[in-house]
């Protein structure tokens, strides 16, 4: 996509601003966001709102890697995660206006991205299979040793197993246990208390310990 | 032996394990004790997979910010166009958007300042009052920020005269926050 230039055309008559061609060297945009890319997020935040798209730009290039990252781990879906983050990121930007603590900037798009991530599982993965007993003996059993001479390492038996947990046990995992954040700040995001969290990931141990025995 | 997320027959709890190895190595008794050292042993696979996972690289698709970036671009508003001087007969407009990032730019160009909040207000129809302007910044920390706002003042003032050709009148600097250098 051609970046857009931080001085928008808004002249008129006819006044011809210069758009930038390709392979004209550095653009108006291309200096924008280098200047941004060094500000904090509460004053990309509220540049943003006032409608600075390079400001936008900037709070996207900055958070595309963990959102998409998280998503994909939630959803176990390189496709599925794309347009997740696509979607947290467009909803940001419709939303912006309503955040009141500008520096907590991060912590809300992971909330707005966490929550879609969620709501993807939920409708591609039916809560309760048509084939339930199937579903739960198949979910009851450890893998055996030739399901895991199949999978390249400890680290595909571990993303098998997550994939068995519920989407909230899951997601509690992704943030806590991969993304390294605090009781605290996990539960912001997923709208609960830290004791939830807990507990989710209380449940959630014992299960994945028990998929993982078999490489002791 | 105990399922994980059990209390352990010594007493203590697994979570409690878990928190222990999170924050370092695990307590005393955990060392010496059995029941500990076989619950930490699944514990520790568990981490080791964890963190296996967790180190695998993770690269979004190429054209993420700007799939992003379209949609954004559809969606915006055309900002209100300030009216600048110029020639008889041709009327020369500034889209309010436009003017605030080329004051930002200036109040930016302060050192130790970074520009947040950028509102012109439009000089009432057929006066010959000024666009009056509301802005404002973050100050490095060690910065006074009374000479700072002074700078920017005097900053936006000349940028608004030269690069747009706008005389501002009222130019209130609010100093939101600190920043660290």
């Amino acid at each position: 996509m051609a970046r857009r230039p931080i001085v928008d055309a808004g002249l008129e008559p006819a006044v011809a601003v210069p758009r930038p061609r390709p392979g004209d060297g550095p653009r108006a945009g291309d200096v924008a966001y280098a200047t941004c890319a060094t500000l904090d997020d509460a004053t990309l935040v509220v540049r943003a709102r006032e409608g600075d798209i390079a400001a936008f730009e900037a709070l996207v290039r900055r958070y595309r890697v963990p959102v998409y990252r998280i998503a994909l781990r939630i959803l176990a879906d390189p496709c599925g995660a794309a347009d997740t983050a696509q979607e947290a990121f467009t909803t940001a930007w419709r939303l912006l206006h309503e955040i009141r603590a500008e520096q907590a900037f991060a912590a809300w798009l992971y909330r707005i991205a966490v929550t879609r991530a969620l709501s993807a599982l939920r409708t591609t993965r039916p809560q309760v299979p048509l084939d339930a007993t199937a579903t739960a003996a198949a979910r009851d059993r450890s893998p055996g040793p030739e399901e895991h001479a199949l999978a390249d390492g400890l680290a595909t038996a571990l993303r098998c197993a997550l994939s068995h947990l519920t989407p909230e046990q899951r997601a509690c995992w992704v943030l806590r246990e991969m993304e390294g954040m605090t009781y605290e700040e996990v539960a912001t995001i997923l709208h609960t208390t830290p004791d939830a969290v807990r507990g989710r990931l209380h449940r959630a141990r014992p299960q994945l310990a028990a998929e993982l025995r078999p490489w002791r | 032996m105990n399922p994980p997320g059990d209390r352990l027959p010594c007493g203590h709890h697994v979570d409690e394990l878990w928190d222990h190895l999170a924050g370092g190595a695990p307590d005393e008794h955990a060392r010496a004790c059995e029941h500990c050292q076989a619950a930490l042993s699944q514990i520790r696979l568990l981490r080791t997979a964890t963190s296996e996972l967790a180190a695998e690289p993770v690269r979004p698709p190429a054209d993420l910010s700007g799939r992003v970036m379209a949609v954004v671009g559809v969606r915006i508003l055309p900002a209100p166009l300030i009216a600048l001087p110029g020639p008889a007969g041709i009327r020369l407009c500034v889209s309010e958007r436009a003017a605030a990032a080329v004051l930002r730019a200036a109040g930016d160009a302060v050192d130790g300042v970074r520009a947040r909040s950028c509102r012109l207000t439009p000089a009432a129809r057929g006066t010959s009052a000024c666009a009056g302007l509301k802005l404002t910044i973050s100050v490095r920390y060690g910065i006074p920020a009374l000479s700072a706002a002074g700078a920017v003042r005097r900053a936006v003032r000349m940028a608004a005269r030269a690069q747009l050709g706008l005389t501002l009148g009222p130019i209130d600097i609010e100093v939101v926050d600190i920043h660290a250098a």
